[in-house]
């Protein structure tokens, strides 16, 4: 954005103050991440794209096939969300109850209590989707062209005894109800960390697959299914990757540096000091409320 | 033994495209190449952390200058056919392009390229036309590889950790993972404590017949960094093998042993497998009796291209939808 070219990079620590960090805090927190959990790590990007006041090797942080085993939409049905958050009399972040409920939930699916309206509908639209997927094939609109026009002879004349054929193995979705209706697809989500130079925070980017499909890109309104209702639109837009060109799902950081004072004074009052080299860990500590059902892994447990 | 005989099995590589590659092909389309239809090289990557699908993933850095892989990643060296239209698309001779790729990788192998930049093996083809109206991209790929030789499997495979003392195992794999240049360790040589020796210190490509002479093979591990995770090793060490017996005749006859290195998702070595191989019967075929193979399969296992449509994040008109 414009305002974002037109800001100075941040250059002294305004961490402590005011919950913001500079590039170089932002390094320092990634490298932190990185180190305590390996399924992150740093990514170049577009070399096009890249920002001069972060390393070539350093522009963004990734994590891809985060696991998504059910729709937060589902969730909310159940009623298990409270507001716990009202930061300065603005309207309050919305959490979840979802501290170790993952680990139940696929041995115990009954937990997912869906009211019967809710199920026909889930199912009603389960059942819309297959049949445009299976007219359709690839494409909604139905203007793909059918793949089996491509099939060639000739191609098969090289017999290759060295391929190991590999059965997808049917691994059954832990969240399915007696009627195969209605089961829940397993989606993963790719999640990115970004340094936003205009509210000096980081800036959470994801985009979403269906793993059951094929890997199949998400609809932006499939991918709004994960994200907290309340979230959904708000805080929650299509925005552009700085780092790499197409539209994803953002997390608006207007409200992280508020969050992340908070957090501080928290710890300050518990008498503990927050290092800026958790910064991240924190952050996705608290962004786990607006993407309650992707499970990503954060491996430290802060106590405050 | 039982599994005498078993041919030896690999698992095909698998591409995954993330939708900001295509973003930045139809930018460069649209922006650099126009009408170019010249053939452009582009890169991929592989890793065997925590792996899933022998998968090769293609994202926007693909097209940089200084493509660096993520860390545990390796390099996977492509091809890019961008057709103009569906037609010139559909119409490619796929055999040729197979066997120009092919014979490239002899080359690369023959003339000591592969030695130095190990992951040159892992080659790649992408044919694609991009439909920039509908925003749909369709694409095939193919990870040349040559038929012959078949081999058998002389046992079944034995696991890393139940072979070698804890502690060869975590050297190695402190000095493995936090290799300079992480190029060199796609492929390479371990002797009998798992001290990684570099291919290009071992094997010289203007004097074959003393390559690997002196070398007791009952001590020495080929080895490369796998991205499977079944029993089966993955499509590359298809080619490893392909080069060892292009530039080691002492080695045909005999039986090797080959580590595949593969990391769980705490760094740990433990998923790693060694293979037995026996390299009896091999016959090595000239360049032009080579028959390729290697254009990628669908999830039906059909030989058929695949399409991705892009629209809902790169159509402008669908993306304002969400704005408002």
């Amino acid at each position: 954005s414009v305002a974002e070219q037109l800001t100075p990079v941040l250059k002294e620590s305004k961490f402590k103050e005011c919950g913001r960090i500079t590039p170089e805090e932002f390094i320092a927190a990634g490298d932190h991440l990185v180190h305590h959990c390996p399924t992150w790590s740093w990514a170049a990007g577009d070399e096009t794209k890249a920002k001069s006041y972060l390393p070539k090797d350093k522009q963004f942080l990734i994590t891809k096939n985060v696991p998504c085993l059910r729709r937060c939409k589902q969730m909310e049905f159940s009623g298990v969300e409270r507001i716990v958050e009202d930061v300065e009399g603005e309207e309050g972040w919305v959490t979840h109850d979802t501290e170790g409920d993952e680990d139940e939930s696929n041995e115990n699916p009954s937990e997912m209590t869906l009211d019967n309206s809710k199920i026909d509908e889930i199912r009603a639209k389960n059942e819309s989707q297959n049949a445009d997927n299976n007219s359709n094939d690839e494409d909604d609109e139905g203007e793909a062209m059918d793949m089996e026009d491509f099939e060639e002879s000739g191609m098969l004349d090289n017999v290759d005894p060295s391929v190991a054929i590999i059965q997808p193995v049917e691994k059954k979705n832990p969240i399915t109800s007696e009627s195969d209706d209605s089961i829940v697809h397993t989606r993963t989500y790719d999640l990115h960390i970004v340094y936003n130079k205009y509210y000096q925070t980081p800036h959470l980017f994801l985009i979403g697959y269906d793993k059951d499909e094929n890997r199949k890109l998400l609809t932006v309104e499939e991918m709004f299914e994960d994200v907290s209702q309340d979230n959904a639109k708000k805080t929650v837009t299509m925005e552009q990757h700085p780092h790499l060109g197409p539209s994803m799902l953002a997390v608006h950081p207007c409200r992280h540096s508020d969050l992340m004072k908070k957090f501080i004074q928290i710890a300050e009052e518990g008498g503990n000091e927050l290092s800026v080299h958790s910064y991240l860990i924190i952050f996705l500590k608290f962004v786990q409320s607006v993407i309650p059902t992707i499970n990503y892994d954060y491996s430290q447990n802060i106590t405050i | 033994m039982s599994d005498k005989n078993k041919v030896f099995q690999y698992v095909q590589l698998k591409s995954v495209v993330s939708p900001d590659f295509w973003y930045k092909l139809a930018e460069t389309k649209l922006n650099i190449e126009k009408l170019n239809e010249n053939s452009k090289n582009i890169f991929g990557s592989f890793t065997n952390f925590n792996s899933q699908n022998c998968v090769v993933n293609l994202d926007c850095t693909a097209f940089n200058s200084h493509f660096k892989p993520r860390i545990n990643s390796f390099h996977c060296h492509g091809t890019l056919l961008n057709r103009n239209t569906i037609e010139s698309f559909k119409d490619s001779d796929k055999a040729e392009l197979l066997k120009k790729e092919g014979e490239q990788l002899i080359d690369n192998i023959v003339n000591g390229l592969c030695l130095e930049d190990p992951t040159l093996l892992v080659p790649f083809i992408l044919l694609s036309y991009a439909d920039l109206k509908k925003y749909n991209f369709y694409y095939w790929f193919a990870f040349p590889a040559s038929i012959d030789p078949v081999f058998y499997e002389n046992s079944t495979p034995q696991k890393l950790v139940d072979v070698f003392p804890q502690q060869d195992i975590a050297n190695f794999n402190d000095t493995y993972r936090n290799f300079e240049d992480q190029r060199l360790v796609s492929f390479f040589l371990c002797n009998e404590k798992l001290e990684i020796k570099l291919l290009k210190d071992l094997i010289r490509c203007d004097n074959l017949e003393g390559n690997l002479k002196e070398v007791d093979l009952n001590l020495t591990y080929f080895s490369f960094s796998d991205p499977s995770e079944y029993e089966n090793p993955a499509w590359p060490l298809r080619n490893f093998v392909f080069m060892l017996l292009k530039l080691c005749p002492n080695l045909i006859g005999k039986q090797i042993k080959v580590i595949s290195v593969r990391q769980d998702s705490k760094r740990t070595l433990t998923p790693s497998l060694i293979f037995t191989l026996d390299l009896q019967a091999v016959k090595i075929n000239e360049k032009d009796e080579i028959k390729w193979t290697g254009w990628e399969r669908n999830n039906q296992g059909k030989l058929l291209p695949k399409m991705s449509s892009m629209g809902e994040s790169m159509d402008p008109e669908k993306l304002s939808d969400h704005f408002s």
